[in-house]
C-alpha cells in the first residue's frame, strides 16, 4: 500500500508482499482453475499467459508448460477474474466535487478532483476493485464528464484510464434547489431541453453537442420513476439512448429500460445493502430478464469496498442470472465506463488487469488472493489464519 | 404430508399449485392445532419420506442421494439407506441440497424498532424485567416471509431501544405455519441477559451507564445477602419463640393442665401473630412485663412495624454503591438501642425479622450472577468491551460481547477470559463517520480467529437509521462475509446453523438434522453458499412454511 493506513489495515498491510515485477518481455502464466468468460460464465481456461502487460492467450490448466522466459504463477481451485470495476463513484473526491452554481455545466471534469492520496483506493484494490468510474456530485442537470481511473496508483497522479466522459446527467431532487434553478422536476426538464435544443442550434456547450453527435457518451442519474420517464421522453425527442442510472423502481420500470435500440444502453443498479427491501433487490433480476444490460455501482466510498460484491451476490439471490451479474461486475461495467476496450474482459490483448479469487467472486466467502495491474502484481493478500504462506496446506 | 409422488408431478408447475393448495386444506387444522407445542402429541402420524436429495446435516458428512424419513413433525431416520414406511408420502429431491433451518444468534426479527417495554425508552434506562418476547410480533409476515426465503427459520431477538444499561431479557423464536399464514414461537425464553454499554453515546454518559450497571448488580448481591440474613434471623427468632414458647407451655402446665391442652400448641411461625401470645387463655399469659409508658409501646410498635424501609435491589442514594452493612438490619437477638437490658425487657424485646422487599428485577440480575442465564453485553469500543469483561469478572457472568466492532483490538483480553463475540453487521461501515462503528473493519473475524476468540455472526439490532428494516434474512451472506478472511476451515454455514443452536443452548432444537430432531429442513435448488441457489422450500416442524412458486422464484408462499 502507498499509503498510510491505521489500525488493522496497517495489522494487513504489513503481511502484504508487492512485487514490483519486471516489466520486460518476460511473460507469465497465471494458472487457475477456471476464469470468468467474457459472458460472465465461468469457463475452465483457468490459465492466463500475460506478456508486455497485456492479456497474450488464455488456456486450459494443463495446456501450460514450463519454459525458458515464463514464470508460472499456481493457484489451486481459484478464480481468474477481470479486475472488478465500480460505477458512479465518488472515491478520491469525496465532498470535492460539489459544484452548486450552475445547475448546467457540462466544463466540469471530475478528474480535476480526485485525490490520488485516498486511502479508499488502496481499499478497493483490496477488495478486487481495479478501476473505477469517478462521477461528478449529481447536483447539476448537466454535471460535467466522469473519468475512470485505476486503483493502483503508483505515481503522483492516480492513473486515468478515460477523462472524458461519458457526459453526466442527473435528475431527481439532488439537483433542485432553492437558490439557483431548476427548483422542481419540471423545471430540471426545461433546463435539459433548453440544453439539448441549444447544443442541435449549435448554440450550446460543446460537450453536449458531442453529444447530440454521438460523439460522447452519455449518462443520467435518475432518482426516481418520474426522473426516468423524463429522462427517456426528453433524451427520446433528441434519438438520444444514454446509459440510466436507476435503483429503486427498477422493477416496474425494467421493460421500458430495456427496449432501447441497437445501442443498447445499460441500466446501473445498486448500491444492494443488506437492508434493502426484496423489491429493490429484484430490480437487477428483473431488468436482466426483460433483456436489458445491467451494470453495478456499489457506494464506494461511503460504503465498504466490498460492497460492490455484494451488490452483486444480492442482486442473483433475488433472481438475476449468475453470468449476467458477472459481466456486470466486469465487461459490462467497462463499457458503460467506455473502457472496455482496455480492461474488463480477459482476451488477448487486454490490459492484464486481474483478480485471483479463491472462488466464484459472487460467492461472498471467496477472497482475494492476488491482484495484478498491466501483468503486475500490486497486492497479495495474507494467507487465511491456519494456511501457510505457500498457499498450499489447508489443515 | 403431500401426495407427490413422482419427480415429473412434483416439478409439475400447475400440479404443485394445486397440491400445495390442496396440501394447505389438509393441513390447516393441523397447523392450528400445533401452534402452542411444535410437537404436541397425536398430531400427524404418518410419514413423509423425502428422497434423492443431497443431504448437508451438519451433524456428520454430507450425504449424497440421501433420504429423511419425517413421522410427527420429527426426523425418524437420515440417510442413504433408510425403511421406507408403509403408506409414506414420498417426496422426490434429486437435484436438491436440504440444510437445516439456519439461525440468527443476534437479530431483531418482528421487533420493529419500539422498545418492548414503557420505560425502556430511548434515554432511559431498560428494566431488566422486559421480555424480548412481549414485544415480538408474531404476525410481521412480510418480514418473516424475506428471512424464511433466505433460509432462516430461527432468530435470537433481544429488547430494542434502550438507550444504554440493562434493557432486559432476550427470547429465541422459531417461525412456524400457525393461524395466519405465519407465527413465531418461543423456542427459549430468558435466553440471555441483556445490557447495552451505549458505545455510541459520549464517554461521560458511558461511564454513568457502565457504574449505573455495575450497582444494579452490586444491588442484586446485597439483595441476596439481605436475604441470606433474614432468613438466617428468622430461624433463630422462630427458634426463640419456640423456646419462649416451650417454657411458656411448661409454665402454665405446671399451674394448670387443663388449660394448656385446650391452648394447643403455640404456632410461632404464623408472621402476625405477637410470638408471646402462645395460648388464648389469659391466666397462663406470660408477665407482660412491667407497667411500661405508652410513648415506650409505642416505640417498639414502630420498630416492629416498619423496620427503615429496605430496598436493597436500587441502592439508588448510597454513594459507590457500596453493599448496606448487615448492621443496617433490625437485629432480631439483641436488645434495640437505648433500651435497658435487664432480663425481662430481653423477651419483650424479641421481635419478628422483617422480611426485605421482593426485588424482581435483582431476582432476574441473580439468575445471571448464578450462571443460570447468559449475559450479552452489547459495546463497540474498545474501552467498553474491557469494561464489560470486568464486569463479567466481578459478578462471575457468562459474557458475550455483542456487536464489538472493536474486538480485535482487545482480542487477546478477549481470549484470556474466553469471551465469545457475536459480530454483527459484518458490512456496512461508512469511512466518513466518527462514532463507534468508525474501526469496523472487514478483517475483525480473521484477528480474532488468530488470537483465539470464539466469534459468531448475526444480524444486528435494527438501526432506527436504516430506511426499511429486513431483518434476519442475510445471516448467511453475513456469515460467508466474515468467513472470507476468517481462516481455513471456518465454514459460513456452521456458523449460522450447528454453531449458532450450540451458542444460543438450543442444540437439541435446531441447528442439525439428525433421527429425533424437529424436522425443520431448507430445500434449496443448490449450494446454499452460492448465491444462485434458491429456497424451494421450508417446513418446520414437517410443516411446510413456504415454497417457491414455479417460473416466479422470488414469488410465492404457502
Amino acid at each position: 500500500m502507498r499509503h498510510p493506513v491505521r489500525g488493522i489495515l496497517a495489522l494487513i498491510a504489513g503481511a502484504v508482499s508487492l512485487t514490483a515485477g519486471a516489466w520486460g518481455q518476460d511473460r507469465t502464466a497465471i494458472i487457475c482453475a477456471r476464469a470468468v468468460a467474457p459472458d460472465g460464465t465461468l469457463s475452465d481456461l483457468g490459465a492466463v499467459v500475460i506478456a508486455g502487460g497485456k492479456v497474450e492467450r488464455l488456456a486450459k490448466a494443463d495446456e501450460i508448460k514450463e519454459q525458458a522466459g515464463l514464470k508460472i504463477v499456481r493457484h489451486e481451485g481459484a478464480v481468474i477474474c477481470p479486475g472488478l470495476i465500480d460505477l458512479c463513484s465518488a472515491i478520491g473526491e469525496f465532498q470535492n466535487n460539489l459544484e452548486r452554481a450552475k445547475a448546467v455545466d457540462p466544463s466540469v471534469s471530475a478528474i480535476d478532483a480526485v485525490d490520488p492520496g485516498d486511502p479508499a483506493l488502496g481499499r478497493a484494490l483490496r477488495a478486487g476493485i481495479t478501476a473505477v468510474m469517478i462521477t461528478p456530485q449529481p447536483s447539476n442537470v448537466i454535471s460535467g464528464v466522469a473519468a475512470t481511473v485505476r486503483t493502483w496508483t503508483a505515481g503522483p497522479r492516480v492513473d486515468a484510464l478515460r477523462t472524458d466522459g461519458p457526459l453526466v446527467f442527473a435528475l431527481g431532487t439532488s439537483v433542485f434547489s432553492t437558490d439557483r434553478e431548476p427548483t422542481s422536476r419540471p423545471g430540471a426538464l426545461v433546463l435539459l431541453r433548453g440544453a439539448l435544443a441549444a447544443a442541435r442550434d449549435g448554440k450550446g456547450a460543446a460537450r453536449v453537442a458531442q453529444v447530440l453527435a454521438g460523439k460522447l457518451d452519455a449518462i443520467v442519474i435518475c432518482e426516481a420513476t418520474e426522473d426516468v420517464d423524463g429522462a427517456l421522453r426528453t433524451f427520446g425527442e433528441f434519438k438520444l439512448a444514454p446509459h440510466i442510472v436507476h435503483t429503486a423502481d427498477a422493477v416496474e420500470l425494467a421493460p421500458d429500460l430495456a427496449e432501447r435500440g441497437p445501442s443498447r444502453p445499460a441500466t446501473i443498479v445498486g448500491p444492494y445493502t443488506f437492508t434493502s427491501s426484496p423489491r429493490t433487490l429484484e430490480g437487477a433480476g428483473a431488468l436482466e430478464r426483460a433483456g436489458a444490460d445491467v451494470a453495478f455501482t456499489g457506494g464506494t466510498p461511503l460504503g465498504e469496498a466490498a460492497g460492490l460484491r455484494v451488490t452483486a451476490a444480492l442482486a442473483v439471490r433475488y433472481g438475476m442470472d449468475a453470468a449476467a451479474a458477472r459481466r456486470g461486475l466486469t465487461v459490462g461495467a467497462a463499457r458503460v465506463a467506455g473502457v472496455e476496450g482496455r480492461v474488463g474482459s480477459l482476451k488477448p490483448g487486454m490490459d492484464a488487469d486481474i483478480v485471483v479469487f479463491s472462488g466464484d467472486p459472487l460467492r461472498l466467502e471467496s477472497r482475494v488472493i492476488e491482484v495484478y495491474v498491466n501483468g503486475v502484481r500490486v497486492y497479495t493478500a495474507p494467507p487465511p489464519v491456519g494456511q501457510d504462506e505457500s498457499g498450499g496446506s489447508y489443515e | 404430508m403431500r401426495p407427490c409422488r413422482t419427480d415429473a408431478l412434483f416439478r409439475s408447475g400447475r400440479l404443485a399449485a394445486i397440491l400445495a393448495a390442496a396440501a394447505g386444506l389438509a393441513c390447516a387444522p393441523g397447523a392450528r392445532a400445533q401452534l402452542g407445542g411444535l410437537l404436541g402429541g397425536g398430531r400427524n402420524q404418518s410419514a413423509t419420506v423425502y428422497q434423492h436429495a443431497r443431504i448437508v446435516t451438519m451433524a456428520g458428512p454430507v450425504i449424497e442421494d440421501g433420504s429423511i424419513v419425517v413421522v410427527g413433525g420429527q426426523v425418524r431416520q437420515i440417510g442413504k439407506d433408510v425403511k421406507v414406511p408403509e403408506d409414506a408420502t414420498i417426496v422426490d429431491l434429486s437435484g436438491m441440497t436440504v440444510t437445516p433451518g439456519l439461525i440468527d444468534v443476534d437479530g431483531s426479527l418482528g421487533m420493529g424498532t419500539q422498545p418492548p417495554t414503557g420505560p425502556g425508552g430511548r434515554g432511559e434506562q431498560g428494566d431488566p424485567t422486559a421480555r424480548a418476547f412481549d414485544g415480538f410480533d408474531r404476525y410481521a409476515t412480510d418480514l418473516f416471509k424475506d428471512a424464511v426465503r433466505n433460509g432462516v427459520t430461527v432468530a435470537y431477538i433481544s429488547p430494542q431501544g434502550g438507550a444504554g444499561g440493562i434493557n432486559g431479557t432476550a427470547a429465541v423464536v422459531r417461525l412456524m405455519p400457525g393461524d395466519g399464514p405465519w407465527a413465531g414461537e418461543v423456542l427459549r425464553d430468558r435466553a440471555a441477559l441483556c445490557i447495552d454499554l451505549g458505545s455510541g453515546e459520549p464517554p461521560i454518559q458511558r461511564l454513568q451507564t457502565f457504574d449505573k450497571v455495575r450497582k444494579q448488580f452490586r444491588g442484586a448481591l446485597d439483595y441476596r445477602e439481605a436475604l441470606d440474613t433474614y432468613k438466617e434471623d428468622l430461624e433463630e427468632y422462630e427458634k426463640k419463640v419456640k423456646e419462649r414458647a416451650d417454657k411458656a407451655a411448661k409454665e402454665s402446665g405446671d399451674k394448670g393442665k387443663k388449660e394448656g391442652a385446650a391452648g394447643g400448641a403455640p404456632k410461632p411461625d404464623k408472621a402476625e401473630e405477637k410470638p408471646a401470645v402462645p395460648s388464648p387463655s389469659p391466666s397462663p399469659t406470660p408477665p407482660p412485663a412491667p407497667p411500661k409508658s405508652a410513648a415506650d409501646e409505642a416505640v417498639a410498635d414502630a420498630g416492629l412495624a416498619q423496620p427503615e424501609p429496605r430496598t436493597p435491589g436500587q441502592p439508588g442514594p448510597q454513594p459507590g454503591g457500596r453493599p448496606p452493612s448487615p448492621a443496617g438490619l433490625p437485629p432480631a437477638g439483641p436488645p434495640a438501642a437505648g433500651q435497658p437490658g435487664d432480663a425481662a425487657k430481653k423477651e419483650e424485646d424479641l421481635k419478628k425479622p422483617t422480611e426485605p422487599t421482593a426485588d424482581r428485577k435483582s431476582d432476574v440480575l441473580l439468575r445471571a450472577i448464578d450462571g443460570d442465564m447468559p449475559v450479552r453485553i452489547r459495546c463497540h469500543r474498545s474501552e467498553d468491551i474491557l469494561n464489560a469483561l470486568e464486569l463479567g469478572k466481578e459478578f462471575s457472568l457468562k459474557v458475550a460481547i455483542e456487536g464489538g466492532s472493536e474486538a480485535y483490538l482487545v482480542a487477546s483480553s478477549l481470549a484470556e477470559s474466553e469471551t465469545p463475540v457475536v459480530l454483527d453487521g459484518v458490512i456496512g461501515r461508512d469511512y466518513f463517520r466518527n462514532d463507534e462503528l468508525h474501526r469496523r473493519s472487514i478483517d475483525a473475524a480473521a484477528l480474532l480467529t488468530r488470537a483465539g476468540v470464539k466469534w459468531h455472526v448475526g444480524t444486528g439490532p435494527s438501526s432506527p437509521q436504516a430506511a426499511d428494516r429486513w431483518p434476519s434474512r442475510f445471516v448467511l451472506l453475513s456469515a460467508q462475509l466474515a468467513a472470507q478472511h476468517a481462516g481455513v476451515g471456518v465454514d459460513a454455514l456452521r456458523l449460522v446453523t450447528t454453531d449458532a443452536a450450540e451458542f444460543l443452548g438450543i442444540s437439541d432444537k435446531a441447528g442439525r438434522l439428525a433421527a429425533g430432531m424437529p424436522a425443520d429442513l431448507v430445500v434449496w435448488t443448490g449450494d446454499p453458499l452460492d448465491p444462485g441457489s434458491r429456497v424451494d422450500q421450508v417446513l418446520v416442524g414437517g410443516e411446510l412454511l413456504y415454497r417457491a412458486a414455479k417460473n416466479e422464484p422470488r414469488e410465492g408462499m404457502k
